[in-house]
């Protein structure tokens, strides 16, 4: 399995090499010089990446052509696992969103209690609420009052 | 010899000041803690902390996140110890036999011996520290635009050749890290570079974000694929954590054997504890007459790996503080701090801030004493976080590293890269891509730059610079070395197959 997914993001890695040589070699020259020095980097690691991800499927591609791939079987508890991935990045996307507009203590009470909700369920649902509740008050006290940062208020 | 006494002696009385000393202990406590959470290393404490930055007087803000760091190397080995999970890389050799050990009935010698080794390992190492950096960081204070570029690319070439696993994804990681590096105006031509229109982003990506997107969030997600497995039950009472004299004649000549080791592992830039524990463990089971017999609860296997990765980390600390190159992912991050208090790492901190470089040498004397303490009498006490439930706690590891992030810009826009970044994170990890390489390349790559184009500046465009002077040609030969030695080793080691 490994090595289908090495070969994989290698092709990922060659792609977006690739697509990054095409972008640097499109940068415009510059304004007052016409000089091309900021292309040099990203474009010598445009290629750097896009060789090494070539190779790294060209190694994985012969090894899985010689050796073949295992069978593989349905794994649930990893769907789970995904799922619970997924669902993560798309609260904190939400919660990156209310951020400012609900105010530090409300957003970040909402999110944390999320996120226990989803992860520990409804039963504990006191401390799901109660622990979102106090880190939220605890951290906008201190930051307040002894580092003088101050956090978006409703 | 005079003024690296006297400079020391200033930096200890810095150091003992109650404030520096207050987080000095808060420091190496949380870094003992963070150590020993199987999922969560000292990369991740540190990135979460890196707000008090900016709040605290630079030497202050420099002790607490290096006190984290040693503190970490302390209480990985606990869990290793006690169910056999390393709390971090770098504690992995500890589950050899300290394990063994804990099956044996013997968990306070294990507890008691891992941590005096730490103790000595870390003393041992700073003392080697004082007297190298100074010379180190005198003869880099040399070095031109064309040798800082050569120093850096041999950094790079060293952190993809020792990374565990593929080179070729050591060296996509890098090449990542430095296009990201890469995003943003270009300061000496204006042109804007791969910003797709978005503003916020001309101003180029902030490392401090990846760190965290990477280390804290990434690393969560990450821990969320084994977040349902059931905690193994952890021994919670202990008779006295202490070793006996036997134990200690035997483990003493393995200690100072692994500290060198361990040192030198760490001043290789990338490398870090993983490698130098294991590198100890395995020439301890050379030479010890009872090699045969480790993996089955021998304490010196113990001791071995333990001053290694003690060592390790303040060995780690050189090249940050005297060519400002990081030696491990933690000091990468601590890099990362430096700059965001304004300072340079590099051969001119010494120069310029010799008050805070003393002052945090100094202070890792005291605090390996202080974390010594905190793992040897309190270890009974500091174990029942094994027990805490990993669900709040990575909750709270989100909370943190969103806070964190917001404070750098206050920008709500930094928030979604810190999502991006920990989705990147998250598959890195799952894809065993290395993170080093990225998080260094991040964190030098417009340093790099520049000084390849002040070089040829300089030379009126001609490459002929980087091969004019001695260093040069050393750093050339240095970095060919390092490339080829993936292909070198694997071909020893079929050989030996």
């Amino acid at each position: 399995m490994q090595k289908k997914i090495d070969m994989y993001t290698g092709l990922v890695a060659a792609i977006f090499g690739f697509i990054v040589s095409i972008l640097s070699l499109n940068l415009p020259s510059g304004f007052l010089t016409g000089g091309r020095q900021h292309v040099y980097l990203p474009l010598g690691c445009a290629i750097i990446m896009c060789i090494a991800g070539i190779s790294l499927f060209y190694i994985n591609y012969k090894k899985i052509k010689k050796e073949g791939l295992p069978e593989q079987k349905r794994d649930e508890q990893k769907e789970e696992h995904y799922k619970l991935i997924i669902a993560t990045i798309l609260i904190s996307i939400v919660y990156a969103f209310f951020f400012k507009r609900l105010g530090y203590i409300l957003s970040t009470t909402l999110y944390l209690s999320s996120m226990l909700f989803l992860l520990r369920g409804k039963k504990k649902w006191i401390s799901n609420i109660v622990i979102p509740l106090g880190f939220s008050y605890v951290i906008i006290f201190t930051f307040g009052k002894f580092l003088q940062i101050y956090l978006p208020t409703l | 010899m005079t003024e690296i006494l006297a400079n020391l002696m200033g930096g200890l009385v810095r150091a003992v000041s109650l404030t520096n000393l207050g987080f000095l202990i808060f420091g190496g406590t949380l870094g003992t803690i963070l150590g020993m959470l199987p999922g969560l290393g000292p990369a991740t404490g540190v990135a979460v902390l890196l707000p008090l930055t900016f709040v605290l007087p630079a030497d202050t803000a420099m002790i607490t996140l290096s006190a984290i760091y040693y503190g970490a190397m302390f209480g990985g080995s606990r869990s290793s110890i006690l169910i056999n999970t390393p709390g971090d890389g770098a504690a992995i050799a500890a589950t050899f036999d300290g394990y063994p050990m804990t099956l044996n009935g013997e968990a306070e010698s294990a507890l008691g011996m891992a941590a005096i080794a730490s103790l000595i390992g870390g003393l041992i190492s700073v003392v080697f520290m004082i007297f190298l950096a100074q010379p180190i960081a005198g003869f880099a204070i040399k070095f031109g635009s064309a040798e800082m570029f050569l120093l850096m690319l041999f950094a790079f070439s060293a952190t993809v050749s020792i990374t565990r696993g593929s080179p070729l994804k050591g060296l996509i990681s890098l090449s990542f890290g430095l296009l990201i590096s890469t995003v943003g105006q270009d300061l000496q031509t204006g042109i804007i570079r791969f910003t797709f229109g978005l503003a916020p982003l001309q101003s180029g990506i902030d490392f401090l974000i990846v760190i965290i997107g990477i280390y804290a969030i990434g690393e969560v997600l990450y821990n969320f694929e084994s977040i349902h497995i059931a905690v193994k039950k952890v021994q919670k009472t202990f008779d006295r954590i202490w070793v006996t004299m036997d134990e200690f004649k035997r483990s003493i000549v393995p200690i100072l054997r692994a500290t060198p080791i361990g040192f030198i592992v760490g001043v290789l830039p990338g490398s870090g504890g993983t490698l130098g524990s294991l590198l100890a463990y395995n020439t301890e089971k050379q030479l010890n007459k009872n090699g045969d017999k480790f993996g089955t609860g021998m304490i010196e296997g113990v001791a071995s790996p333990e001053a290694a990765n003690n060592a390790a980390a303040t060995g780690a600390l050189i090249p940050l503080l005297t060519l400002g190159i990081p030696g491990s992912g933690t000091t990468a991050v601590m890099m990362g701090a430096l700059m965001m208090l304004g300072l340079e790492p590099g051969p001119l901190l010494f120069e310029n801030q010799s008050d805070l470089v003393w002052t945090l040498m100094a202070s890792m004397i005291v605090g390996n004493i202080i974390v010594a303490i905190i793992n040897l009498p309190f270890a009974e006490i500091l174990v029942r976080v094994l027990a805490v439930p990993k669900k709040i706690l990575f909750t709270i590891i989100l909370g943190l590293g969103f806070l964190g992030t917001y404070t750098f810009n206050y920008n709500t826009f930094d928030l979604y890269v810190l999502i991006i970044f920990g989705i990147i994170g998250y598959l890195m990890k799952k894809f065993n891509f290395p993170i080093t390489p990225l998080i260094l390349a991040v964190i030098i790559g417009g340093q790099t730059e520049n000084a390849f184009r002040r070089a040829l500046q300089i030379s009126g465009g001609s490459f002929g610079v980087f091969f004019d002077s001695p260093i040069a040609l050393v750093l050339i030969g240095l970095t060919i070395l390092s490339t080829l030695s993936p292909f070198f080793i694997s071909k020893i080691s079929n050989n030996s197959h």
